[in-house]
């Protein structure tokens, strides 16, 4: 496609949260950002770009905030995006059934000087509702252009797109709101002062001084930053001489300005003659009942869980079957065909396709949880059940949003780690994090799954469950400690909009759980990928030698006394498989099967042929389907892990030779309490910066050791072996 | 003299501002004043809690509410560092 542009213009989505902003750049420009029913989605400005009339419009989608006073990450993201990149237009996003509400954003917006457009979003909810608006008068009565949009639908994009052109062209600043005169008088001797200094570079004049008159602490530091100058000085006086008419001055700001919005709404907007009943207060009645609403929320919870693993469990049997037994067979095949060295045949073999069969197995776990966690959010229940946590949360120390990112964690701790961003301020983001890294992971899994199958099999499920409980318990405890040490202060106020229910479209669904697993596949990828070359590095160099005398066995036979205390230190082959464990929990397994030297049988099948075995591998695609349906509509209760039959014959044989019942129970403990992965750690540096990876390091390394230890150590004074 | 009981002064004391975990649930109220710490009042407005406006109270737990005002839902747990003062303005 070749297309003359003969201008660019960059255009920023503003918006409270959740008005469809991110729904409405998506049907203009065809793009697949994150859409969800939950405020703090869009927690990082992302961009679009689109070709209209031969112009490329960059559409950029700004984090949804409340006001632009830089309170929370997204606001000063907002503020400083305006006031830096300077936007050629701004459209403000607003969701029309709250229309007093969105306005008081508007009227900040208008301030900065910057031409505007409103988008009178989600209309058809509005419409539905049986309001009316008086389109015309309200846009002459802001002075900016006005278009009624459903995101979801295109309603209203063509024209939006038209006038979203034109506005950007016209370059007209929208007229701002005036105060009284005598705050106008201040105002203008201000902006005179502001003048003369050259405070305001780069900067929209009346809208600094405005912020100077309200004492603003941000652009006051601004300006320190800038010129040196403690600027409060200069707008110390303007503010007395106005302190005799109002006594408190921001007070009749922001009366003044409430007073205007509550006026032009009184006068364009006709509400219906009778209030239609709303669905949502009639479901919140049951969810967010004081007897119901607990009970309903685990149902959920449990319900989330049961499918994610009854789902999945096909694919991931199907996948790995698939890599294992067919594509790595068939590539170990063609290279001994072309005569290629044993060592690169096993380099690819199970080094690089291990690796990636093992990232891909996630896959299906992974969409499975995305899949029921955007259910969740795009319904609009993930905001309720931070609302119902919340309560129970306060008491041991954490804010009722953190919930959301600790569930995530149980699904996966690296997307949890940005799921903290729910959260208002760093300090909380650090705390939550640090609790969320006990939070058991889904790689953690398949170690529990082997363990209690050797050692635990008729109370498998029991000890399972109580070891995820074993990480709540140990979380809170942290939470505890943490808020009592080094996070001192006081949990702040929780204050969150629930959005009202809605429908999850399937376009939507797709979109966010394609997004995820994308993401996971290029970082965790990359990342286990590469760690997977490693370990096969480490167990195999030197070449030809016996498993204890490779580089990972010699460091094993130097680590283990360490381990003693915990009763799988006399094996170096357990402390053999804890040690690419740090790297990823998906490496522990096959560790110990490579170091117990396990040989599995499965990888010749009877008649060899290609066309048959790929036959072989649809069909069995397709039984996953049917499993995996059956799994989700036939047994309430969990299907019990089972290893498969080849593996579980030789590989517990030779783990129940390694470990005795408590010793792997201690070995599951201290897994269970270990950060889960590399990756992990990448993310917490990227969030929090090294000297807080650091930290969590150091507390989920010697939380794990030393409870490990306890289990171990009591267990022994019990009398259990 | 019984001081305070004749019909003015119950309708006085009923619109007094309250705080707004006095009102049960179902009621609506009418926001008279935001008071306490300065950035969290200037949250509350901007999430539509100003003064003037209406609000029903949807849920009430003591420390946590529930209110709606317009189609906007806000929960929200009280804490001393602000206050939110109400008077009755009728039940749903
Ligand atoms: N009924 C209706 N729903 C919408 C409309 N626009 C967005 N939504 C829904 O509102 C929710 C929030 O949308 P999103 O684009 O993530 O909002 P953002 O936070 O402003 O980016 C999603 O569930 C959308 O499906 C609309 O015009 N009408
Ligand atoms: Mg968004």
């Amino acid at each position: 496609m070749t297309e003359i542009i003969t201008r660019a213009f960059k255009i920023a989505f503003a918006g409270n949260p959740n008005v469809g902003k991110s729904a409405l750049i998506n049907a203009l420009a065809q793009t697949r950002l994150k859409v969800g029913n939950w405020p703090g989605v869009t927690v990082e400005k992302k961009e679009a770009r689109m070709v209209y009339q031969e112009q490329l419009l960059h559409l950029v989608d700004l984090p949804g905030t409340y006001s632009l006073s830089p309170f929370t990450i997204e606001e000063q993201i907002c503020r400083d995006f305006l006031l830096v990149e300077k936007p050629d237009l701004i459209v403000n996003v607003i969701d029309t059934s709250n229309l007093q509400k969105s306005l008081y954003l508007t009227l900040q917006l208008i301030e900065m000087g910057i031409p505007m457009l409103i988008a009178l979003n989600m209309w058809d909810e509005f419409e539905a509702r049986g309001y009316q608006l008086d389109i015309p008068a309200f846009s002459a009565a802001l002075g900016v252009p006005v278009v009624a949009t459903v995101g979801p639908t295109g309603l209203g994009c063509e024209d939006l797109k038209e006038q979203m052109l034109a506005a950007a062209r016209q370059a007209q600043v929208p007229q701002r709101v005036p105060y009284p005169a005598t705050v106008e008088k201040e105002l203008e001797h201000l902006v005179k002062t502001i003048q003369r200094e050259r405070y305001a570079e780069g900067v929209p004049l009346h809208w600094l001084a405005l912020k100077l008159l309200e004492a603003d602490n941000y652009s006051l530091q601004k300006i320190q930053a800038l010129h040196g100058v403690d600027a409060s000085q200069v707008a110390a006086s303007h503010r007395q001489s106005l302190q005799s008419f109002y006594p408190d001055l921001d007070q009749s700001l922001s009366q003044h300005r409430q007073h205007f919005i509550a006026e032009l709404v009184a006068r364009v907007l006709q509400p219906p003659a009778e209030a239609p009943p709303d669905m949502t207060d009639r479901v919140d009645r049951l969810l967010l009942n004081e007897w119901t609403g607990i009970p309903a929320f685990l149902l959920i919870l449990f319900g989330v869980f049961k499918l994610t693993f009854d789902i999945s469990t096909p694919f991931i049997d199907w996948i790995d079957g698939f890599f294992n037994g067919f594509v790595a067979r068939w590539v170990g095949l063609g290279l001994e065909s072309l005569g290629a060295p044993v060592l690169l045949i096993s380099l690819l073999q199970e080094g690089v396709l291990g690796g990636a069969g093992l990232v891909l197995t996630f896959v299906p776990l992974l969409m499975c949880l995305y899949l029921l966690l955007a259910l969740l959010e795009e319904s609009g229940y993930m905001a309720r059940a931070a609302f119902l946590m919340d309560r129970f949360m306060y008491r041991f120390g954490l804010h009722g949003k953190a919930f959301v990112p600790l569930l995530v964690g149980f699904g996966c701790n690296v997307p949890a780690v940005y799921a903290s961003r729910v959260l208002d301020n760093e300090t909380d983001r650090k705390m939550t994090v640090a609790v969320m890294s006990f939070m058991s992971c889904g790689a953690k899994l398949p170690i529990y799954a082997l363990f209690t199958a050797v050692f635990f099999r008729q109370y498998q499920a029991f000890v399972i469950l109580g070891l995820y409980l074993l990480g709540i318990a140990v979380a809170i405890a942290w939470a505890v400690i943490l808020r009592k040490t080094r996070f001192k202060a006081d949990i702040p106020a929780f204050i969150m909009e629930l959005p009202p229910y809605r429908i999850p479209t399937l376009r939507m669904l797709w979109g966010s759980i394609w997004l995820k697993t994308r993401s996971f596949i290029k970082q965790a990828g990359t990342v286990i990928a590469i760690s997977m070359i490693l370990l096969w590095s480490l167990v195999n160099l030197p070449y030809g030698v016996p498993p204890e005398r490779t580089v990972l066995g010699y460091s094993a036979r130097v680590m283990a006394p360490v381990f003693l205390p915990q009763g799988f230190g006399q094996h170096w082959e357990a402390v053999a498989a804890v040690l690419p464990g740090f790297m990823a929990k998906e490496m522990v397994v096959g560790t110990l099967g490579v170091v117990l030297s396990v040989q599995s049988e499965a990888e010749t099948p009877a008649e060899p042929g290609f066309a048959p075995e790929l036959m072989a591998q649809l069909v069995a695609f397709k039984d996953a389907f049917v499993a995996a349906g059956a799994a989700a509509l036939g047994n309430l209760m969990p299907t019990p892990l089972m290893l498969e039959d080849d593996i579980e014959s030789s590989l517990s044989a030779a783990v129940r030779q390694t470990f005795t019942p408590l010793s792997a129970l201690a070995f599951m403990v201290f897994n269970l309490l270990l950060l889960s992965c590399i990756s992990v750690v990448g993310a917490v540096v990227h969030e929090f910066g090294r000297q807080y990876m650091g930290f969590v390091l150091l507390i989920t390394t010697g939380t794990a050791y030393v409870v490990s230890m306890l289990v171990y150590q009591l267990g022994r004074i019990l009398g259990w072996s | 003299m019984l001081v305070g009981t004749g019909p003015l002064t119950r309708t006085m004391a009923a619109n007094a501002p309250q705080s707004i975990a006095a009102f049960s649930e179902g009621a609506c109220v009418q926001i008279r004043a935001l008071s306490g710490d300065r950035q969290l009042c200037l949250r509350l407005e901007s999430m539509g809690l100003a003064v003037g406006k209406e609000v029903q109270v949807l849920k009430n737990s003591g420390r946590g509410l529930l209110l709606k005002t317009e189609f906007t839902r806000l929960a929200i747990r009280l804490s001393p560092a602000f206050m939110l003062q109400a008077v009755y303005a009728g039940h749903a």
